[in-house]
């Protein structure tokens, strides 16, 4: 098991009960992989720096994670084929940095 | 004429020690989620300026460019500063 941080892009146009659908699917799929999420930090619809598909805000998801590191890339191919994710990105880390972070305070 | 090390001691022009911003006690982390600090590190059009400018070591440097390329792949920042008219 190693540690991963997690952050993922939704679209803007989601609802909240829709958001709240995709998240669910995105940890269950952590699950299925037999991975564990240890946190788990919003940081609400912030504003894009550019375009990302014609998408000027988006809602960022932020995880830290525990998983076997080559099962990220099965979970990768099934977030790419989700319209609602804009983008998304894993990271491995040594250790996880404590909460809130510099996003999450505001 | 060649100056003394002494005259250059007592010049007002001395030349004060450079140090690196990432490699003191109690000096910032870096991460890619904390856009204000890495922000310091662009230029005006939003390129990564060179450690001998802003004299971050180079072991912090490459932590560094990681971190930045990191957050514009989030839209946390941008890979180009346009100044439009």
């Amino acid at each position: 098991m190693q540690k991963f941080e997690a952050v993922l892009l939704y679209s803007p146009d989601l609802s909240s009960s829709n958001l709240k659908e995709q998240e669910d699917f995105f940890e269950g799929q952590i699950k299925d992989h037999k991975g564990t999420i240890k946190a788990q930090e919003n940081w609400g619809l912030r504003d894009l720096s550019y375009n990302i598909n014609k998408n000027k805000k988006a809602f960022y998801q932020f995880y830290q994670l525990e998983i076997e590191g080559d099962k990220i890339q099965d979970i990768k191919k099934i977030l790419t084929q989700k319209e609602q994710i804009i983008r998304h990105l894993f990271i491995k880390v040594s250790e996880h940095d404590e909460l809130p972070t510099y996003l999450g305070k505001n | 004429m060649i100056k003394s090390r002494d005259d250059k001691k007592n010049s007002p022009f001395e030349e004060r020690r450079k140090f690196c911003p990432f490699s003191q006690p109690n000096s910032p982390k870096i991460d890619y989620k904390n856009s204000k600090l890495l922000n310091r590190y662009i230029s005006e059009k939003g390129k990564i300026t060179p450690s001998r400018i802003t004299n971050v070591s180079s072991k912090k440097q490459k932590e560094l460019t990681k971190a930045i390329k990191r957050a514009r792949f989030l839209s946390l920042m941008s890979y180009t500063n346009k100044i439009y008219k």
